[in-house]
């Protein structure tokens, strides 16, 4: 029988290797990290001109790539000469065919293609507007190709250019360069060059230009960034690295290969020790060392960093998860991962031998602890230990949801995050461990009543447990009131363990011969850990709801007056400081006006903030050169400037008016901008509206919104706000509730606050269950806030339930994966059967055309759901289009009218945001501020115009991209009679959050449906298969059972099928099987009775014939009357009797040999026999016995003494070996429902030749025996269905292996 | 001439007396605004103030990040080029020990306090050494009371 080979079986010699090696790398590092930082100093100058040149050509060598980039993009317009002559034909469907043609030559979304004519009029455009940012840039170039570096309002653009030969047109290809840098990527994600030039080199790096010159300064490097003809136009300024920095760096490196080193090195550890503490006879010793490895490990890994320092990202973010708790030891979401795994290791260590324990116990019966003191102390101790372990499983939970910023419920996708998949696996590792403590605390508890009442049965006890562990976890409620999981959810924890060790406990015909754990069992603790983390996760995600309803609440009853005062006088300090940097830089160009308040307002705390909020730049002379501003009106900007302005200078203006909806508060502040020499150059003026009307802070478009709280996903469950002013409902957000009503009358009872300022409610608010907090204003009695949540609706419980199941199931796939990958090459796993081969076969033929269903039923959602927004996009365009029409009266008053004001106007009452172009560029919008933030482009996009205006579609729609935000605009023409006006455009970019809750919405109600789908077709799966593989499981356990020798057995015949044939043919094999083998014993006996007389025969004669001789002998001396016949016969007489008794011992070797005896079967404990049996040969000189018994007992039914027997006979074989002295090693184990006795020793060998003979009865290589006794000793193991084999090589030993089947009953 | 450097040195120490005395004036001036200021905080004041010092301490020494009773369950934080959002109080010390790792504070004091309502606020500016090189930062902290205890809702470093 092959043997099983685990680490143990792992050659040491490589794992030793590598653990040198490891170490030695470690020392390395150390040393290094010693010695380096001294070399560097030494070295530095000559470093840091070495490195500067690498960085200078490597900054040269990126930005030739890129401008070469857009110079073949040039080039590959060029290719298509039919285009050029397109143009020139010029007919407008000819044209609007080309905005397509052109969109498909773009390398790829990001580079803008603009064809113009000499004077820079754009006549064809793909992406965003550049030229015409700097026509007159482009009027001035000479060459035929050139390189430029120019502005388009916020951004910087790489353009390469080419005039056609007839220099009738221009190709310009541009790609971003930076996008104002430092506020690239701050709003919407943008390329920046310096961005990626510093990630890639790591060192800070800014790029400076012809207009906007920042000069190199002390500690700073310019290299020059050159075009086409290698002229300069631009420079990438580098910051000098100071020697503490690169010291800095390179100790990272250094800290990185020890934490490398350490990591290896602990795994080879590991290996080695494997191998090594297979060998140690202590349980104690074992445990204790397992124990310091495992936690040796996470403590060394914690200590160097690992592997944090090797990997990062968001796994080891702190943003992401943290806790202090155990020094460290869960500072991120990876750290918290391999905690987890030592706290399993550690779980699994300490309670192996008592679950291996309760497992191979007899039927109805427990092993009982050793001692009764002790086993009174575990029944006492364990009831009210087991809660608290429950509490600190609970509190790590609530740590797992409250410490970290992980959306567990994210109903955007279907997949789960990777850090909501870590956490997901974190929390079922804790939950296994929890519960194998509590199965194992079970278990002690009921062996340790077994002491006291041993007649009692295993069922008995363990009720009798269950009830003490119920009643101390009531006791640890009463006494401890934060029990941390649901109270509800622990009895039946302890009832499904009660019913697990009592399953394991029933004879079961599955598990008759399986004394380790079934499938079945498996399947239920993984079954129980599951929702034991499903349940305590929901309700700490509940409990982490309330309190950021709690906090949020908080939040809206503070007093925000000092908070705001400093949000605006920052904001004066953040204007100064820019504004004396600008002319520290020497920036002059007024023409940037427009661009100031937007840069200045991103920069200043009420953006990142997300207030409704403004910045007006003024000029020396009270113009206004800039201004820009979020969610404020105009009336709203017109009162809150002529208010700061009636105030002093950098004084704080805070006011409040009075709205139908309810009050609005305002802060304000005006200051004069001063030059370095303290000249005033103009004026700022900033300010803010703190809404109460809505009660959030602020109505900040999405996409400039930064920062801010983003608390609750409303997606998956509502949430207003109501505010109550006098107990009468001022304002609300939720459309079921009218202004008007009455709050709860027990809150405006005495007493009703006197506990907190937060009550909790559960009221049905339009049908729909919600949890309301209703908050007191605590400078503010009479105001109370109340904020409604919907319960989480069935759907999303379905949708995170098999979310959480899609991780648990990657998981099983990585670890069938981890194991097949570490058993590649060796004991080939038992392939599946026919019924679970049945199962896999229905489910797949079930699941793949329901996948490929819902594949398509996807993009069809996709389609209809497109379709829809078109819909609706079309019907908004209707309205704002007779709007528009209704309102001007002629082109001239659409020119003037339609301006920024008017939209907002109409965007309001209308509730659709929209955007006007006059031909091809903005004329006016609703949302004006995302064009001057340069957010959106100005320029109407090509296909639009192409579709729109050349072609006079009455509705087109096309999805457009910013950053990595996509969205579908609607587009029209405008028409007044048959006079064109311009083109309308209603983008759906305002309303992701609401398609994004459609979209989270219809997936969940997918996956809800398709995973309801799958259990059911899962549940017929297994059903029909159990019906189609039972005759088919009743033939193998028959076929088995022949093979065992039982050749009574029939099968009844169920049916007449294919399978009722092979059963009548099994039946009548049957029957003729006995037939044969009756007849064959017969033939067997009679062949045996002429062997054994042939050779009792021989073996009589051996002694026969010396006894002969010698009688001859001494007849001829008497005869003969020899002088010394009395020496004579005394030597006869003494060869006779020898002779007589080598007879007598023949003849009882062959009658023990032949006849059989009645065994008597009994238990026996095979570990037990097998001890008492090397105890007799304690005494032998010379030969050391090392045993390595297992820990559980080998219980089975045997004849105790015979069994013996044949152990006496290899140990006496394998002691006779060691005629010069030696070691015998004895090993047992249980693996796999059998019993393993490995015996060794470390004799001369027996020669491969002989080997195959030594079970053969009269074989023997020894001079005084019959050669039977390991023949006989085959007999008896195989009687008993076991196996016994042999391996030996000369000079090196024997081992002899038996396994046994193990009888737990 | 003599009378006339008599009248000069007299002129000379009134001069000089009636200096000490202004100045003696304006410290015991200060002094008894000091004093006055003291006497007039009430207890909750005096707790506030405390609260900041200590934070104040914390961050200089950045020991405030590893003091998690100093923040509320829930922290609002807003730190340049780096977290923004809420996050509890055991992820505020990490976030803080992430921050101090890379910045090693030189000076720091609070300059402006409002230490009067429910939300009481200081600001200061924070001076340190990031990669060799100098640089500041404006701190913001705003305190809550959570079970009548004084501990830090937001902080804001920019």
């Amino acid at each position: 029988m092959p043997s099983v080979r685990s680490l143990a079986d792992v050659s040491a010699r490589p794992a030793l290797w590598g653990f040198f090696i490891s170490l030695a790398l470690l020392v390395l590092s150390l040393l290094l990290r010693t010695w380096y930082p001294g070399f560097l100093e030494n070295n530095w100058a000559e470093r840091r001109e070495h490195s500067l040149r690498n960085i200078s050509g490597e900054i040269d060598h990126q930005f030739r790539q890129r401008s070469q980039f857009l110079k073949a993009q040039v080039s590959r317009v060029f290719e298509d000469q039919e285009l050029f002559q397109r143009i020139r034909e010029g007919t407008p469907a000819r044209v609007a065919e080309l905005f397509g043609r052109i969109e498909s030559l773009r390398f790829d979304n990001t580079v803008s293609l603009e064809i113009t004519d000499p004077q820079g009029t754009v006549l064809l455009w793909a992406g965003r507007s550049v030229v015409p940012h700097y026509k007159n840039i482009l009027q001035q170039q000479s060459a035929d190709s050139f390189l430029v570096i120019s502005r388009a309002s916020l951004h910087r653009f790489l353009s390469a250019g080419k005039m056609t030969g007839d220099h009738r047109f221009c190709v310009v290809a541009s790609q971003p360069l930076e996008l104002n840098f430092p506020l690239s990527n701050r709003f919407v994600s943008r390329y920046s060059f310096s961005g990626e030039l510093s990630k890639s080199l790591d060192v800070p790096i800014r790029l400076t230009f012809e207009d906007e010159s920042i000069p190199p300064v002390e500690g700073e490097y310019a290299v020059p960034l050159k075009d086409f003809e290698e002229r300069t136009i631009a420079q990438a300024v580098v910051r000098l690295q100071v020697l503490e920095e690169e010291v800095q760096r390179v100790n990272a490196t250094w800290r990185g290969i020890t934490a490398l080193s350490v990591m290896m090195a602990t795994g080879f550890m590991v290996v080695l020790l494997w191998r090594r503490l297979s060998f140690v006879q202590s349980v104690a010793m074992r445990v204790l060392t397992w124990l310091v490895v495992v936690w040796g490990i996470r403590l060394g890994w914690r200590i160097v960093d690992a592997p944090s320092v090797v990997l990062g990202g968001i796994v080891f973010d702190p943003a992401v998860y943290a806790s202090p708790f155990a020094m460290n030891l869960t500072s991120s979401l990876g750290e918290l991962f391999l905690s987890c795994l030592a706290v399993l290791g550690t779980v699994l260590i300490l309670v192996r031998g008592e679950l291996q324990r309760v497992i191979t116990g007899e039927e109805g019966k427990i092993p009982a602890v050793p001692r009764k003191g002790f086993s009174l102390l575990t029944f006492l101790v364990l009831p009210l230990g087991i809660p608290w372990v429950i509490r600190g499983y609970g509190a790590a939970i609530r740590s797992f949801v409250f410490d970290s910023t992980i959306s567990y419920q994210d109903p955007g996708s279907l997949i789960p995050s990777l850090a909501t998949g870590i956490m997901h696996i974190n929390i079922f590792l804790l939950s296994l461990s929890l519960l194998l403590i509590v199965v194992a605390g079970f278990s002690a508890s009921a062996r340790s009543l077994a002491r006291l009442f041993s007649r009692l049965s295993f069922r008995v006890l363990s009720l009798m447990v269950l009830g003490s562990f119920l009643a101390g976890f009531a006791l640890f409620s009463f006494v401890n009131r934060i029990p941390q999981v649901p109270v509800w959810m622990v009895p039946p924890l302890f009832v499904l363990v009660f019913v697990f060790l009592n399953g394991l406990k029933v004879p079961s015909g599955a598990r008759e011969s399986l004394p380790g754990l079934s499938i079945k069992d498996y399947g239920l603790l993984l079954l129980v850990a599951f929702t034991l983390s499903a349940l305590t996760l929901d309700a700490k995600i509940h409990e982490k709801d309330r309190q950021q309803v709690e906090t949020f609440a908080q939040e809206l009853l503070r007093p925000l007056d000092g908070w705001l005062s400093f949000v605006v006088t920052e904001g004066l300090n953040t204007a100064h400081e820019q504004f004396a940097a600008e002319f520290g830089r020497g920036v002059r160009d007024s023409s940037r006006g427009s661009e100031r308040a937007f840069n200045l307002w991103a920069q200043m705390l009420m953006s990142r903030e997300g207030y409704n909020s403004g910045v007006y730049v003024y000029d020396r002379e009270g113009r206004e050169i800039s201004n820009f501003s979020v969610g404020l009106t105009s009336y709203e900007e017109y009162e809150l400037l002529s208010r700061i302005f009636d105030a002093e200078e950098e004084a704080l203006l805070v006011f409040e008016r009075n709205f139908p909806q309810g009050r609005v508060k305002y802060y304000g502040a005006w200051g004069t901008i001063r030059d370095s020499q303290g000249r005033p150059i103009g004026t700022i003026a900033m300010g803010l509206s703190a809404s109460q009307r809505f009660l959030f802070r602020g109505e900040t478009p999405e996409l400039l919104r930064s920062a801010g709280p983003n608390q609750f996903d409303q997606r998956i469950r509502t949430f207003s706000v109501t505010e109550y002013i006098g107990g009468i409902l001022a304002s609300t957000t939720n459309t079921e509730l009218a202004r008007g009503e009455r709050v709860r009358n027990d809150l405006l009872e005495a007493g009703a606050w006197s506990q907190d300022r937060f009550v909790w409610v559960e009221e049905q608010v339009g049908g729909i269950g919600t949890e309301v907090l209703y908050a007191r204003d605590p400078s503010q009695a009479e105001r109370i806030v109340a904020i409604h949540l919907g319960f989480l609706d069935i759907r999303w419980h379905v949708f995170n339930l098999v979310k959480m199941l899609l991780v648990y199931v990657m998981m099983a796939g990585f670890v069938v994966l981890l194991v097949l990958a570490l058993r590649l090459g060796r004991r080939p796993f038992r392939s599946p059967g026919f019924r679970e081969k049945l199962v896999t076969s229905f489910a797949i033929l079930s699941i793949l055309p329901l996948v490929v269903l819902a594949y398509y039923n996807r993009d069809l959602a996709v389609d209809r759901f497109n379709e829809t927004i078109g819909r609706r996009l079309s019907q908004e365009l209707d309205l704002v289009e007779q709007r528009i029409l209704s309102t001007v009266l002629d082109e001239e008053d659409f020119l003037s009218g339609v301006n920024d004001d008017f939209c907002e106007m109409v965007a309001t009452d209308l509730g659709i945001d929209f955007t006007v172009y006059g031909r091809t560029s903005l004329q006016a919008s609703s949302r004006s501020e995302l064009y001057k933030a340069s957010i959106l482009d100005g320029r109407l996009h090509g296909p639009a115009f192409a579709n729109a205006v050349l072609l006079g579609k009455k509705f087109y729609k096309d999805s457009e991209q910013i950053g990595s935000v996509r969205y579908i605009v609607g587009y029209r023409a405008l028409y007044l009679g048959e006079r064109f006006l311009g083109v309308l455009a209603v983008p759906a970019l305002y309303r992701l959050q609401e398609i994004d809750e459609e979209l989270a919405q219809r997936n969940a109600f997918l996956l809800g449906a398709y995973a309801v789908v799958v259990l059911v077709i899962i549940v017929i799966a297994v059903v029909l298969a159990n019906r189609l593989s039972k005759p088919l499981r009743e033939l193998s356990a028959a076929v088995q059972r022949v093979g065992r020798g039982e050749l009574d057995i029939r099968i009844p015949k169920r049916s007449s099928d294919e399978v009722g044939e092979l059963v009548d043919s099994f039946n009548e094999m049957t029957g003729e099987l006995k037939a044969s083998r009756e007849n064959l014993v017969r033939v067997e006996r009679e062949l045996a009775w002429k062997e054994m007389a042939k050779q009792v025969a021989h073996e009589i004669k051996n002694p026969l014939t010396p006894m002969k001789l010698s009688m001859q002998h001494l007849v001829q001396a008497y005869r003969d009357g020899v002088s010394n016949f009395g020496e004579i016969l005394d030597r006869v007489v003494r060869t006779v009797v020898d002779q007589i008794e080598a007879l007598s011992r023949i003849a009882s070797e062959f009658s023990n040999f032949a006849r059989m005896p009645v065994r008597t079967f009994e238990r026996v404990d095979v570990n037990e026999l097998l001890r008492e049996t090397v105890l007799l040969f304690a005494e032998v000189r010379g030969v050391e016995f090392r045993t390595n018994y297992s820990e559980v007992p080998m219980p089975m039914i045997a004849d105790k003494d015979e069994l013996r027997r044949a152990l006496i006979n290899i140990l006496r074989n394998s002691v006779q070996a060691l005629e010069k002295g030696g070691i015998v090693t004895i090993d047992s184990s249980v693996q796999n429902a059998r019993c393993r006795i490995v015996i060794r020793d470390n004799g001369p060998g027996i020669p491969e030749e002989i080997q195959a003979k030594v079970f053969q009865p009269n074989f023997s290589t020894k001079t005084d025996g019959m050669g039977i006794g390991l023949a006989i000793t085959r007999k008896v193991i195989e009687d008993l269905d076991g196996r016994i084999s042999l391996r030996s090589t000369v000079g090196e030993g024997t081992v002899v292996e038996i396994i046994l089947p193990v009888s737990p009953r | 001439m003599k009378f006339w450097i008599v009248i000069m040195a007299f002129c000379i120490v009134a001069e000089a007396s009636g200096q000490m005395r202004s100045i003696q004036q304006r410290k015991m001036k200060k002094d008894s605004i000091v004093g006055e200021e003291v006497v007039q905080f009430s207890p909750s004041q005096v707790a506030v103030r405390s609260f900041f010092g200590q934070i104040q301490h914390g961050i200089l020494t950045t020991s405030l990040a590893s003091s998690p009773s100093s923040f509320a369950n829930q922290v609002s934080v807003n730190i340049i080029g780096g977290e923004s959002g809420y996050y509890s109080s055991n992820q505020v010390l990490s976030l803080l020990q992430n921050y101090f790792q890379i910045r090693k504070p030189s000076a720091f004091e609070f300059s402006r306090f409002h230490d009067r309502g429910p939300a009481p606020y200081a600001t200061g500016r924070l001076t340190f050494i990031s990669k060799g090189s100098r640089e500041s930062a404006q701190v913001y902290v705003s305190l809550v009371q959570q079970d009548s205890k004084w501990v830090i809702s937001q902080l804001n470093i920019y």
